[in-house]
């Protein structure tokens, strides 16, 4: 298996549990970031049955969770008030079962069919309850908004730099969407984000590494999250800079303290 | 490993045991300890294993006469200390016997360990060793050989490794290469048209199944090993750098005044190149395992893994400390290149030893590198290829009038196998071939060169027909077998060997035994994909990015449906092929176990480790003052003791040059020193054992 380090790179130098995390590292097996807003994964035809215990949705909590406001404040006024203004849209709810309907018959050959039904993890929401909104996009923070190509401005076999977009948002709120790298346990209060989906591979993984471009992530407030294979939208603080974890001992390079995880299917 | 070798100076039986000749006698503790603590550790223990006697090397293991191992007893799960231990060879004291003090441990509360470093058995013959622990006994016996001296020798071997590739992957090579005209192939490849062929089993010592650690270190060691474990046999704790080590062909070729380089797409790391200088339990050990080239210095060493190289204080890193491997090996002599560029730019005429590193992880693969494939190389466009960095290993060291070993590794046949992307790997194969035409080309000129192309493991792959979408069918329907499945009709216009298209309107079909569902439309994947990810609850999801058009309504028709949940194609148990020329190539046929590959290129060079002038690798030496400097450690010379003092990462080391004694944090240890030019000269192991070791 190819463990094609993304030229940039956090390091990921694992220790505990972590290292079993590590994914069968196809870190080759990019996808262009364009990708990501339309996942290829909704229309995951004869998969949809057993993807729909995937994530906790009813319609119960979703429809509870509408008149709430997606985010806490986070001092990021603009994005506050978006999020407001959705709030009080009428609610386009599409259930699970709605989905799974729409995937029986083809519908939703365009991907952006399904932008309309997306969960948003929010600290507003009851915990362990993940609320579900209408989700249009958050062009409050796109001046906010990371991909991974934007992490690193030199990438050299020497090493690699920071870009100055990245060291200009550090400590700032910010926008990225990637894939959770598969966890080890059942729900997670941190995760590392990829840019490309990793598999877990047992054979390789004592020679699996991280991809060069990972961020992690960290829930607030020690707020859990079910893994997912589909693709994440991850608003929160950005940390730049080496640290270990104290716990798994974990090196990591980029870190951003989630605010609200959005599932994007 | 290091370390524990530092700091072994028990002797405490040395005197008792010495004048002995039936048996060292280990007396038990007087109290009963050990059980006390092993009840109280698992108060309600599962039923306890039975207590047993392991010992390093194995039985049945064949060594070569001088190569150096170290020799471990364990006596494991003990229901009580033995009152009595008992270690001979050959009915005699082991200490006596090798020379050497065992130097006992207890690494856990129910167990006991005997261990000697560094010892060699120089008369060949049958030994046995004999443990005798109160009721429990053990004995096992080793073959100790001198290589056959008989007919021609040859001066260099050239061992080249196509990663997982087993028969299929050669058969559809040359398929893919080389086109077929009514049953008969247009051509053959360069592997093929090596004289000798034989076969390979390659089961480790721990599984039949196996890993590319464990089969390579057979390779380099001519021992077993357990998976994923390279130049050691096991040992009892969880410290992998510590375990019982043999010989690597790296330090062998050294020691007889060879050259040795190592030339791989993947890391340098990597299982299959490490394997020519490592020693640990955990292939995963890269940042040590980038010490342990430093410290053989092979003459070329090129591939990826250039992260494992930079100081943990570079964005980048992948060490957990300070060191600067790039400087070391700089500080060397070693001229450092990055890229192709700079690889063609050297003059192998002028250059004695060679560092490459071309990628911070494993190179990409050949596809991507000849495509230019941006999505995948990012930043990495310039990357030599396979054959052009064989090409230059050989110009560096054919230098060395004493002869040279080049270990080569196709590495991305099998990273590619892995997920299911068959036509990545079989351009990795045929770029490997041409490295082996650069290979033959130079022994059919120098006539005392041995090639040997083989594999490590294989992968469930096989070729079970054509797919063709001429009458409309696409998906599983259009695979076609027996008179329906015609011959592939990939082209190569430019000759280069590969094909103008990987997507001819008739593809070979490469299926997988063992795989999860997977998405297989018979076009090449855009990029190195995973074939499935995990989703929730651990259940693995097709990944539709396999697909040409991941959104197709009707994608289904494309679903392999698999029989494993795994996203990672393993390893299959079934032996491998090996193509031997030149001279040496005879010892190379029927069905060998891996380990015999070694003793094959032992004999093939007559490598003789015991009399004569070998015995003693010759020591690389770096100035003792830049290289502290370069680890932001001080230098001093006591005026008084002539000494020099040594301060780094908060260790004050006193070496006495003339001597080559110097004192650690109390500890008296052994450096190899030297004074040249006003300078001060320490060898690159002293400077990794003792200066920077713990």
């Amino acid at each position: 298996m190819q463990h094609k380090m993304r030229p940039a790179l956090a390091i990921a130098i694992l220790t505990g549990w972590l290292v079993t995390v590590t994914g069968c590292a196809n870190q080759s097996a990019s996808e262009p970031i364009d990708s990501l807003s339309h996942s290829n994964y909704e229309d995951r035809s004869g998969l949809v049955a057993e993807d729909s215990g995937d994530i906790k949705v009813t319609n119960d909590p979703m429809t509870d969770a509408v008149e709430e406001p997606a985010a806490e404040p986070t001092g990021n006024k603009e994005a506050q008030a978006q999020a407001e203004k959705q709030a009080k849209q009428p609610v386009e709810v599409k259930s699970e079962k709605v989905l799974l309907k729409q995937r029986d018959s083809k519908l939703l050959s365009n991907p952006q069919d399904t932008a309309n039904a997306s969960e948003i993890l929010s600290d507003k929401a009851e915990d362990g309850v993940i609320s579900l909104e209408k989700s249009e996009k958050n062009d409050a923070a796109d001046n906010n908004i990371l991909t991974f190509e934007e992490l690193y401005s030199e990438v050299t076999v020497r090493g690699m730099k920071f870009s100055d977009k990245l060291l200009d948002l550090n400590d700032k709120e910010v926008v990225i969407e990637g894939y959770m790298a598969p966890p080890l346990g059942a729900t997670v209060s941190f995760f590392v984000l990829t840019k490309i989906p990793l598999a877990i591979c047992p054979f390789c993984s004592t020679n699996a590494d991280w991809p060069a471009d990972i961020v992690v992530i960290n829930m607030r407030n020690g707020k859990s999250i079910e893994p997912t294979e589909h693709p994440l939208k991850i608003t929160g603080k950005l940390s730049v800079g080496s640290a270990t974890d104290d716990e798994t001992g974990f090196v990591s390079q980029i870190r951003i303290t989630a605010e609200s995880v959005e599932v994007m299917k | 490993m290091r370390k524990k070798r530092a700091i072994i100076t028990f002797a405490a039986l040395t005197a008792a045991c010495s004048m002995l000749t039936s048996a060292v006698l280990f007396e038990a503790p007087s109290s009963n300890s050990l059980i006390h603590a092993a009840d109280a550790a698992s108060p309600a223990a599962a039923p306890s294993k039975a207590a047993s006697i392991y010992i390093a090397p194995i039985n049945n293991a064949k060594l070569l006469a001088g190569e150096k191992f170290d020799f471990r007893v364990e006596l494991n799960d003990l229901k009580a200390t033995p009152s009595k231990v008992s270690i001979t060879v050959n009915g005699k004291a082991a200490d006596t016997f090798f020379g050497k003090s065992l130097v006992k441990s207890s690494s856990s509360a129910t167990s006991q360990e005997f261990m000697i470093r560094d010892v060699s058995i120089l008369t060949a013959g049958t030994y046995e060793v004999k443990v005798v622990a109160d009721n429990l006994v053990k004995s096992v016996k080793y073959n100790v050989v001198l290589a056959d001296t008989k007919g021609t020798k040859a001066k260099n071997v050239i061992l080249i490794v196509g990663d997982g590739m087993g028969h299929p992957v050669v058969t559809a090579t040359r398929a893919v290469s080389k086109g077929m005209t009514e049953g008969k192939y247009n051509g053959l490849l360069e592997m093929d048209k090596l004289e000798q062929r034989a076969v390979v089993s390659t089961s480790s010592m721990n599984a039949i199944m196996t890993d590319s650690a464990n089969t390579a270190s057979a390779y380099t060691t001519g021992q077993k090993a357990v998976i994923n474990a390279l130049g050691t046999y096991p040992d009892n704790n969880t410290n992998s750098l510590d375990d019982p080590k043999v010989e690597t062909i790296g330090e062998i070729m050294k020691r007889v005044g060879k050259s040795v380089g190592i030339v791989s797409t993947s890391e340098v790391q990597d299982a299959t190149p490490a394997s020519v200088v490592a020693h640990t339990n955990k292939r995963d050990d890269k940042a040590d395992i980038a010490e342990m080239l430093y410290k053989v210095q092979p003459e070329v060493v090129l591939g990826g893994g250039s992260a494992y190289f930079l100081p943990k204080s570079v964005t980048g890193s992948k060490r957990k400390d300070e060191k600067d491997i790039y400087a070391m090996f700089e500080q060397s002599g070693y001229n450092v290149v990055d890229n192709a560029t700079q690889l063609k730019s050297i003059d192998a005429s002028k250059t004695n030893k060679l560092l490459g590193l071309f990628h911070p992880s494993n190179m990409s693969v050949y596809y991507d590198r000849s495509t230019k494939n941006a999505e995948e190389l990012k930043t990495f466009t310039d990357q030599p290829n396979l054959w052009d960095m064989t090409q230059k290993a050989i110009d560096v060291l054919k230098k060395d009038k004493d002869g040279f070993f080049l270990m080569v590794e196709g590495s991305s046949i099998d990273k590619m196998l892995h997920p299911y992307d068959p036509e990545r790997a079989i351009y990795d194969a045929i770029e490997m071939d041409k490295a082996v035409g650069v290979a033959r080309q130079f022994a059919e000129q120098d006539g005392e060169t041995l090639v040997i192309v083989t594999a490590d493991h294989a992968h469930s792959m096989s070729l079970v027909g054509t797919y063709w979408e001429g009458d409309g069918k696409s998906g599983i329907s259009a695979i076609r077998q027996y008179q329906d499945a015609g011959f592939p009709t990939y082209t190569d216009a430019n000759k280069d060997g590969f094909p103008d298209n990987p997507n001819p309107d008739r593809k070979l079909v490469m299926m997988f035994a063992a795989a999860t569902d997977y998405y297989e439309d018979f076009k090449i994947d855009k990029l190195p994909t995973a074939p499935a990810v995990q989703g929730a609850d651990g259940k693995l999801v097709p990944n539709a990015s396999k697909l040409a058009n991941p959104d197709d309504p009707d994608k289904d028709r494309f679903l392999v449906k698999g029989n494993f949940q795994t996203t990672s194609g393993p390893h299959s148990i079934e032996d491998v092929p090996l193509m031997a020329g030149g001279p040496g190539s005879a010892y190379f046929k029927g069905t060998m176990d891996n380990t015999d590959v070694f003793f094959g290129m032992i004999n093939a060079m007559g490598v003789n480790l015991v009399g004569g002038k070998t015995g003693t690798a010759a020591l690389s030496w770096a100035p003792l003052k830049d290289f502290v400097t370069m680890m932001s450690g001080q230098l001093s010379v006591d005026r008084r003791t002539k000494e020099v003092v040594v301060s780094l990462n908060g260790n004050v080391i006193k070496i006495n040059t003339s001597t080559g004694k110097a004192v650690k944090n109390g500890k008296t240890l052994k450096v190899d020193v030297k004074v040249a030019n006003g300078k001060t000269l320490v060898s690159t192991n002293s400077l990794t054992e003792v200066i920077l070791g713990g």
